[in-house]
């Protein structure tokens, strides 16, 4: 550790700093001798300074974010419709057994379970394939970087239009390319391969994302460790199974939450392409809300269809917690 | 300690370098094409669009930038602007809050940490959709229906949880001792914060600020309710091309191309940052 | 050090000052380009929301001559029709009051947002000259909401080239349709191509083929479905057969409005259905090889009915009762009224295809457009157009009836089934509202 202390310090050693300040704040900073000894009042102590940093973001959160999904509880359990002048009817948990009760629903449930589980699998492996071949051989290459990071800041909307277009069964790029080695144009978005579709894009725009966190990640792993492990005999797979993969797990977990979450709320891109269709062969959970609340303008079922959404999430996220058996601060 | 990262390798032409090679190339071909189609599309006249055998040669048109330069009230220069402002806005502030939560909860760890990362992730697992129409009361009532803030704030919010849950590792991997060396040299607790941890946390910094800002520059299911002709932003703007014959794809592509180009230009600067942040602490090791 | 402290200083001023900015030109209007050189008519300016598209195209030129003979401003808003048409929900059941007028896609839409509309009580003139049917479109309970500014209806559309060639007719019996489809069919080119991927549009060719053999769609009081018959499932089973029996390019499954454009501009089809207004971008110069042989022909009737009916759709303002600028948006529906009954002689052809009155059809431009005929043909159809059922729900009932009607396309199902199962979720959804 000595490189990075031995950068601050000389930077440190010319910083001023009064007596006060060191009066204030020192003790505190140094941990353990502080927390023993002396009388705090419970707003100098740890949990306070805590809070005091957390407070800021906390409240502006729960006020613009926690507000609205409280509204949607609120909303879920009535009868509401946007359109008609017939008042909203408090109606209990109704919403919420007709969605377990319809067998669409369910339909819909169980494609969105499959899913998420296909496409989160495949980008965390895949991401994290690409983040281990940029690190071993490109671990400066910006420039290769910034291309595969392309996909993902073009917004959802864009990606479902110009990816349409290039499926396009008929003088689609994708049919173009695979003509020239004589394969017989296919029918990307049809009924047989719809949802395999749907899956690739969503592949395409996400694994960027897992890639640079997990690259993120690889980069600050100390050389040593490799080293010590090839010493000893470990052959490459192993090195990487045993001693990469343990060690880089908190990205691992946060990928695997961030992409689960953000795959189960897959909607922009899906409607562009298939508007759900054929038939309601990728219709999803998302697409379903969207459907209940600005078309039918349901929007007491377009709200509990939101929470099972939201519900579901925070299931899964649970279980990979307990999976990994971490903290989810590590 | 040497970074794996910073050792140094003489490129060595063997047969698994060369496949790298390969692999490396093919990846940046499936990344780029669709967008570089999109940036062929923008240049193409209308009616080679849809076509059955896409034509690749073509004298190219500069028609599709012209429209949405070119009609005044329409035009998408407003539109940039706005965009421009809701995103670097929120963006920063984001950032800044979660950098004093994240903080926060890796160094200090406030009793029931735990309880409150998951709910700060929760929040972020609502669909968007599900936040329309709340959203849309909320601005009507405290009138700020159509104006810059309607999207700053959610967009603020929406990116605290992200930014704080990745911003987090980072923290944590950054040993106390540093700190503690600051300290113990006289500064107080915030100037060991400020001078020690944000150098080295630019990394993560630098990779969260890029998501908030594509996050915030993209989002179209807000930006569509709050708006409606003072604060518009660009994606809505970019909707518009769903026109009533079918999608107008030469606009689609000039417009795209005219909205990526920020964000590339916000990551590049960015990447710069965190680079002389890190050959700056390695440098003296 | 101290350059650390300055950059601190700098970026923390940057920062207040961006919110500084922020907050200023929060709510404050958008840079004026293109400002006009009106006389100040006054007052604040009337606010609409414009589908993206030819309507929009149309309607911009005609909102700015209003601003320059009457002074009064209009701030017209541009979106994608499905976004405007939430948007305008929203607005409207908060009772914002953002925007003045109300921009309606026929009864669908009004339906949906009449409780919230002003009725209008137009002077009986502008009714007379409209075609008595295409007010209906906007008329509930004998209320008028808007006028039809943009009407469309969805005639078979045929190549006359390749009909003439075979020595063919245009069909106008379910079989006939078959068969001439079946006819016709040969190598790259299909009898028909449709536009069976969205609902909104093969639902609405399943809608008006069972008008026109004789079956309604939703009962009198609105309350139940009546479609279940022979005669429904026959309507449906026309549909079905051509796909299923290859009648059809595999894509159709998947296409929507501009998928089947393109289709036939290239010459993948002898046959199609889509909306008139469709019928400029095949038939001008440059549109393709074949741009000038479609024509245009009434379509097909089943057993069970007797005389050809056709479905309009289209585009009206309504008047919203939250405006706080009634009086201008009024003088504002009043204009566009009469450009639209009365087109200029210079109109956009893309106006002119759209014909509602009299006047539009005597227009020269609106003869060229319908050579040989066919313009007879054309107001004969809209003199006799129908509209969709009058329900709120019929967005709902339109994407559960879409969802069936694909897979009997596809052939998983029969088409009777396809229809029961239609009736059982249709009349779910009615119960439940």
């Amino acid at each position: 550790m000595t490189d990075r202390t031995g950068a601050a310090a000389p930077a440190l050693r010319s910083a001023r700093s009064t007596p006060e300040t060191a009066a204030k704040e020192g003790p505190h900073g140094l941990g353990a001798a502080s927390a023993n000894g002396s009388r705090r009042s419970w707003w100098r102590s740890r949990n306070a300074l805590g809070y005091g940093f957390i407070a800021g973001p906390l409240v502006f959160m729960v006020v613009v974010l926690l507000v609205p999904i409280a509204y949607n509880a609120w909303v879920s359990l009535h009868d509401w419709s946007l359109v008609g002048t017939t008042p909203p009817r408090f109606i209990g948990l109704d919403n919420y057994l007709e969605i377990v009760q319809t067998p669409r629903w369910r339909g819909t449930l169980l494609r969105t379970a499959v899913y998420v589980i296909v496409t989160v699998s495949v980008q965390v492996v895949a991401g994290f394939l690409i983040a281990l071949l940029l690190h071993q051989h490109f671990p400066r290459a910006k420039v290769a970087r910034m291309l595969l990071l392309l996909p993902m800041m073009i917004s959802e909307v864009v990606v479902g239009n110009i990816w349409r277009l290039l499926l396009n069964y008929n003088g689609g790029l994708i049919n173009w390319f695979l003509g020239l080695f004589g394969i017989e144009p296919v029918f990307w978005l049809g009924p047989e391969h719809a949802f395999q579709s749907i899956l690739m894009v969503d592949i395409w725009q996400n694994v960027p994302f897992v890639t640079l966190v997990l690259f993120a990640a690889l980069q600050t792993l100390p050389s040593e460790l490799l080293e010590a492990a090839a010493i000893d005999g470990a052959n490459r797979w192993h090195q990487v199974r045993s001693v990469i993969v343990p060690m880089i797990q908190p990205a691992f977990l946060l990928v695997l939450m961030f992409q689960t979450m953000f795959a189960i709320r897959s909607f922009s891109t899906i409607w562009l392409l298939t508007e759900g269709g054929p038939g309601d062969r990728t219709s999803l959970l998302a697409i379903d809300v969207f459907r209940a609340a600005l078309q039918s303008y349901d929007i007491g079922l377009g709200a509990a269809l939101s929470w099972c959404l939201l519900l579901l999430s925070l299931g899964i996220t649970v279980l990979y917690i307990r999976w990994l058996k971490r903290d989810p601060l590590v | 300690m040497t970074l794996l990262s910073e050792t140094v390798r003489r490129p060595r032409f063997t047969v698994g370098r060369a496949w790298a090679y390969v692999a490396l190339v093919a990846l940046l071909l499936v990344a780029v094409f669709p967008i570089l189609w999109l940036v062929l599309t923008s240049l193409m006249p209308s009616n080679l669009i849809m076509r059955s055998t896409p034509t690749l040669v073509f004298t190219p048109t500069f028609e599709h930038f012209a429209a949405i330069f070119g009609t005044g009230r329409g035009a998408i220069t407003t539109y940039l602007v706005n965009s421009v402002i809701v995103t670097l806005v929120s963006t920063v502030c984001a950032v800044a809050l979660a950098i004093f939560a994240a903080y926060g909860i890796a160094r200090v760890r406030p009793r029931g940490h735990e309880k409150l990362s998951l709910l700060i992730l929760t929040s972020r697992m609502l669909p968007p959709v599900g936040l329309v129409v709340p959203m849309y009361l909320i601005a009507r009532n405290t009138g700020l229906l159509d104006t810059h803030l309607a999207l700053i704030l959610p967009y603020i919010a929406i990116n605290i949880p992200l930014a704080t849950w990745m911003l987090q590792g980072f923290f944590m991997d950054l040993p106390k001792e540093l700190e503690e060396a600051a300290m113990i040299d006289g500064c107080g607790r915030v100037m060991a914060f400020v001078r020690v941890v944000l150098p080295l946390a630019g990394p993560g910094i630098a990779a969260v600020s890029v998501f908030c800002f594509v996050l915030a520059w993209n989002d179209m299911v807000l930006a569509l309710p709050l708006t409606l002709r003072d604060a518009v932003t660009l994606p809505p703007f970019m909707s518009q091309v769903r026109q009533e014959e079918g999608v107008a794809w030469g606009q689609l592509g000039a417009t795209t191309v005219v909205v990526m180009a920020p964000v590339i230009l916000f990551t590049l600067a960015v990447q710069r940052w965190i680079v002389s942040g890190l050959t700056a602490g390695a440098a003296k090791g | 050090m101290k350059t650390r402290r300055a950059k601190m200083h700098a970026l923390a001023a940057s920062v207040v000052g961006t919110l500084l900015l922020a907050s200023c030109s929060a709510g404050g209007s958008s840079e004026g380009d293109g400002t006009n050189s009106a006389p100040a008519g006054g007052g604040e300016p009337v606010t609409l929301l414009l589908p993206s598209g030819n309507f929009e195209r149309t309607t911009l030129p005609m909102l700015e001559d209003f601003t320059a003979e009457t002074g009064i401003e209009v701030e017209p808003i541009a979106m994608p029709a499905e976004d405007a048409r939430s948007r305008q929900i929203l607005d409207l059941t908060s009772q914002t009051g953002e925007l003045d007028l109300i921009l309606m896609d026929g009864m669908t839409w009004l339906t949906q947002v009449y409780e919230h509309l002003e009725p209008l009580d137009e002077p009986a003139e502008a009714d007379a000259e409209y075609l008595r049917p295409l007010l209906d479109m906007f008329t509930i309970d004998g209320e008028r909401y808007a006028s039809p500014l943009g009407v469309s209806i969805r005639p078979l559309i045929y190549r006359a080239d390749i009909f003439e060639e075979a020595g063919l007719e245009p069909p106008t019996t379910f079989e006939e349709f078959y068969d001439t489809a079946a006819q016709l069919t040969s190598g790259d080119v299909y009898g028909f191509v449709g536009p069976y991927g969205r609902a909104t549009s093969h639902v609405s060719i399943w809608t008006v083929l069972a008008y026109n053999n004789g079956v309604e769609i939703l009962d009198e009081a609105g309350e139940k479905a009546a479609f279940n018959t022979e005669a429904g499932v026959e309507a449906l089973e026309t549909m079905a057969a051509l796909y299923r029996d290859h009648l059809m390019p595999v894509d159709s499954i998947e296409m929507a409005h501009d998928g089947t454009l393109v289709a036939m501009q290239e010459g993948r089809g002898a046959m199609t259905i889509l909306p008139t207004s469709f019928f400029l971008s095949l038939n001008e110069e440059g549109s393709g090889p074949h741009a000038g042989d479609f024509r245009i022909a009434p379509l097909p009737v089943g057993p069970d009915g007797d005389e050809p009916q056709s479905l309009a759709t289209g585009w009206g303002f309504g008047l919203s009762k939250y405006s706080e600028n009634k009086e201008n948006a009024r003088k504002l529906l009043a204009y566009l009224d009469e450009r639209t009954i009365d087109p200029a002689p210079d109109a956009d052809t893309e106006q002119l295809v759209r014909p509602v009155s009299d006047a539009g059809f005597q227009h020269p431009g609106t003869q060229e457009i319908f050579p040989d005929g066919q313009i007879d043909l054309l107001e004969e159809s809209l003199s006799s157009a129908r509209t969709l059922p009058e329900t709120p729900l019929w967005d709902d009932i339109q994407n559960a009836l879409g969802e069936e009607f694909q897979r009997a396309y596809l052939g998983e199902i029969s088409a009777a089934d396809a229809i029961a199962n239609g009736e059982k979720r249709v009349n779910e959804i009615l119960a439940g509202s």
